[in-house]
């Protein structure tokens, strides 16, 4: 395969093969031409072989004939015996196939010959001369050896034994046997072809299904990759016939799936519906008559019902809201997409008690589905109260800012005004206005203080300076301070500590506006004319400081909001006395970094009482 | 051992101060699934006063962590030390609930 994934192109013709048979087609024509190769081969090596040990095997048989008859001969030229030894030499060239078997005799006459033609002499002398010859022994390349060895026939004279004869005879056998070889390498091959190209079109058959796995494999997913088109053999067919059956399966499986989901948009135990149990936002699907087929358990929360109940219930009966029925049953008729969002607030008194903890608030966001659906509409259910809540704090917030700066700051600026205009001519004017200016502006460094104390305490970025706190000297200054206060509303303040106070870990100037915050609120809701304790105790490693005034007191419904921050009781009598409602927010937190705590006590009109308690000994936080 | 309950905005938030063990475990059960109810899940534990914690106490929270989970919620748990911290580790409840290093942190995951 190509790296783009197409085949490669074969090297052969394509119009010599059938388009698939390719690979066996090739891988055949290989397989042939090795087989024959090795039969050639081994053919060839065999036959080679064989001639050679052939070859040797007539030459030494040659060889000891030579020997035999050289004695022979002897033998019976010395008996007189000529006519003998031509008979044997023509035995011999006849039975061994020779070429030439002759006498010579030392004067160069030939007495015996196998081809008695040659013959020279008739009659064998008594005597002849000559010398002896030493044996020998040739051949040539076209397979002729000549062999001669020496006689000597007693009483006579010397002689030689001549012979002739062809050792490679055997090399047309050997031709026979090769031409054989491939004759049959050759009816092999023929019968291959004739088998290769019977089997030919059912080969290709399988080619084209190689190559179609193999394109699909390559990243050709599109079913239509493994169809084989071009052919209307029974095996393609088939092989078609089966990919038709697996798409229409995986259609019908997937569709089976869609249908599911489409008829039913969410079941209990699905993955779907797993998902949306993990949520913690409320789920409802509604038919059309608004009866709910399916609804999560964070749903079930929010509408305070059980899950097994809310499944098969009418919205209607468990909405927290006509409104919001009224809306769904809009969304549920109308076409689909629309959409519509209500928020529903649950709490008591119309959210304005954040602190209650009871209640909600739910925005329902809901949307119609199609209208071949059996379900009509879904319905998701957020809960946004905090949301809500720090809406309405931070509103608050800035309202009570607001306020706290604007009245500091108009009491300076008029002061101001009355200094510049009037102060010039008369001095105890100027000197109150330039006192109220004062007075404000302490005021406002207070409240700026608190808002960023308070601040850095919800961003848990304070840090307390951990220190000895004197607190002899701390309430020394703090009835120093206060008793001018107390005498100007008009109140009695009395400080009650004990001859000895402890020396605590912590930050002095916390410390010393915790409890300042608790003794001025005191000073404010008391009025003219009663009376503050503060009771110094230590017991247990234990500081208690009470502060006790005969007030206004606090109602029991307001006794849980005043240490929220902007928290003011909601008494008129509260309402008219200025407040940032941060103060005791400020002082409760700045007690629990030093390890203590602060209660209240009050009874409406009989007045209050708060008890702080620190530890001598614990580490500040 | 005492338990206070605050509310910071809609989120109220359950301060156990002591150790959580048997008896105590079972009134704190009773009083976040209380609150949980009330306050439609928005429930933080403050555990920065428990200074040990045993296996009924263990057990009260899976408890009320199964609880807030059947709706989509998870139980925030506050401050809590390094021997509640190890406790959970060795029983493999640390993923079982959200941790927080202190409550603001914990209340301002509602937003």
């Amino acid at each position: 395969m190509t790296p783009s994934g197409r085949p490669k192109k074969p090297w052969w013709p394509s119009s010599m093969l059938l388009r698939g048979e390719s690979v066996v087609a090739s891988t055949g024509l290989v397989l042939a031409a090795i087989l024959l190769a090795v039969m050639g081969g081994t053919a060839y090596w065999t036959f080679r072989v064989h001639r050679n040990a052939m070859e040797a095997a007539r030459i030494d048989e040659i060889h000891s004939l030579g020997l035999i008859l050289t004695e022979t001969v002897t033998s019976l030229l010395s008996s007189n015996e000529l006519s003998v030894t031509r008979r044997l030499l023509a035995d011999a060239a006849r039975t061994f196939d020779l070429d030439r078997c002759r006498i010579i005799l030392g004067d160069g006459q030939v007495i015996a010959d196998a081809e008695p033609s040659r013959i020279t002499l008739t009659e064998l002398p008594a005597t002849w001369s000559g010398s002896a010859v030493a044996e020998s022994s040739a051949q040539t390349p076209d397979g002729l050896l000549s062999l001669i060895y020496p006689l000597t026939v007693p009483g006579r004279g010397p002689g030689q034994l001549d012979l002739t004869a062809n050792v490679t005879n055997d090399i047309a056998y050997f031709w026979e046997a090769q031409t054989g070889v491939g004759i049959i390498g050759a009816l092999a091959l023929i019968s291959l072809l004739l088998v290769y190209r019977r089997m030919r079109a059912r080969l290709g058959t399988m080619g084209l299904i190689r190559e179609a796995l193999l394109a699909h494999e390559a990243g050709g997913s599109e079913p239509a990759t493994l169809v084989i088109q071009g052919t209307r053999r029974a095996e393609a067919e088939a092989w078609n016939k089966l990919v038709t059956e697996k798409e229409q399966l995986q259609e019908q499986v997937m569709s089976r799936r869609v249908e599911g989901i489409l008829q039913s948009p969410v079941q209990s135990g699905s993955e779907l519906g797993n998902a949306l149990e993990e949520m913690w936002y409320g789920f409802i699907v509604v038919d059309r008559n608004l009866d709910i087929t399916y609804a999560n358990g964070a749903a079930a929360a929010f509408l305070d019902t059980s899950p097994d109940e809310i499944r098969g219930a009418g919205f209607r009966e468990i909405a927290p809201d006509k409104h919001v029925v009224e809306l769904l049953s809009e969304v549920a008729s109308a076409t689909a997409g629309n959409r519509v969002s209500v928020e529903v607030d649950t709490r008591g008194d119309g959210g304005s008690d954040s602190d209650s903890g009871g209640g909600a608030v739910l925005r329902f966001t809901m949307r119609s589905l199609r209208r071949e659906d059996p379900s009509a509409a879904v319905i998701v259910i957020e809960d946004v109260t905090q949301q809500r809540v720090a809406d309405e704090s931070r509103n608050t917030f800035v309202t009570q800012v607001a306020h706290e700066l604007r009245t500091p700051l108009t009491n300076i600026r008029l002061c101001a005004e009355t200094a510049i205009e009037e102060g010039h001519a008369d001095p105890e004017t100027r000197a109150q206005c330039l006192n109220v200016i004062n007075q404000e502006t302490r005021r406002l460094e207070r409240v700026v203080n608190d808002m960023l104390s308070v601040a850095e305490i919800e961003a848990g970025t304070i840090e307390l300076r951990k220190d000895d706190v004197r607190l002899e000297a701390l309430f020394e200054e703090m009835q120093t301070e206060c008793s001018a206060q107390a005498k100007e509303k008009g109140t009695a303040l009395e400080f009650n500590l004990p001859p000895k106070l402890p020396v605590i870990k912590g930050d002095r100037d916390k410390l010393t506006l915790a409890l300042h915050n608790i003794l001025n609120n005191a000073i404010k809701y008391t009025p003219q004319g009663g009376r503050i304790t503060v009771n110094v105790d230590v017991e247990n490693d234990e500081v208690t400081v009470d502060i006790v005034d005969n007030g206004i007191g606090i109602s029991e419904e307001d006794m849980v909001r005043i240490f929220a921050r902007f928290g003011r009781a909601n008494d008129p009598r509260v309402a008219e006395i200025t407040g940032s409602g941060l103060g005791l927010s400020l002082a409760r937190e700045i007690i629990r970094l030093h390890g203590g705590e602060i209660r209240v006590e009050s009874q409406l009109d009989k007045g209050s009482t708060f008890s702080v308690r620190l530890p001598v000994h614990a580490e500040a936080a | 051992m005492k338990i206070e309950e605050l509310n910071y905005g809609a989120v109220a938030v359950v301060r156990p101060i002591g150790a959580l063990t048997q008896d105590d475990a079972e009134r704190l059960k009773t009083q976040m699934l209380e609150v949980r109810v009330k306050s439609l899940g928005r429930l933080v534990l403050d555990a920065s006063n428990v200074p040990f914690i045993d296996s009924r106490g263990l057990e009260v929270l899976v408890e009320v962590s199964q609880q807030l989970t059947q709706t989509g919620q998870v139980l925030k748990i506050a401050g809590v030390n390094d021997v509640l911290r190890e406790v959970f580790e060795l029983t493999e409840l640390t993923c079982e609930f959200e941790h927080f290093t202190d409550v603001n942190s914990a209340v301002r995951s509602f937003l």
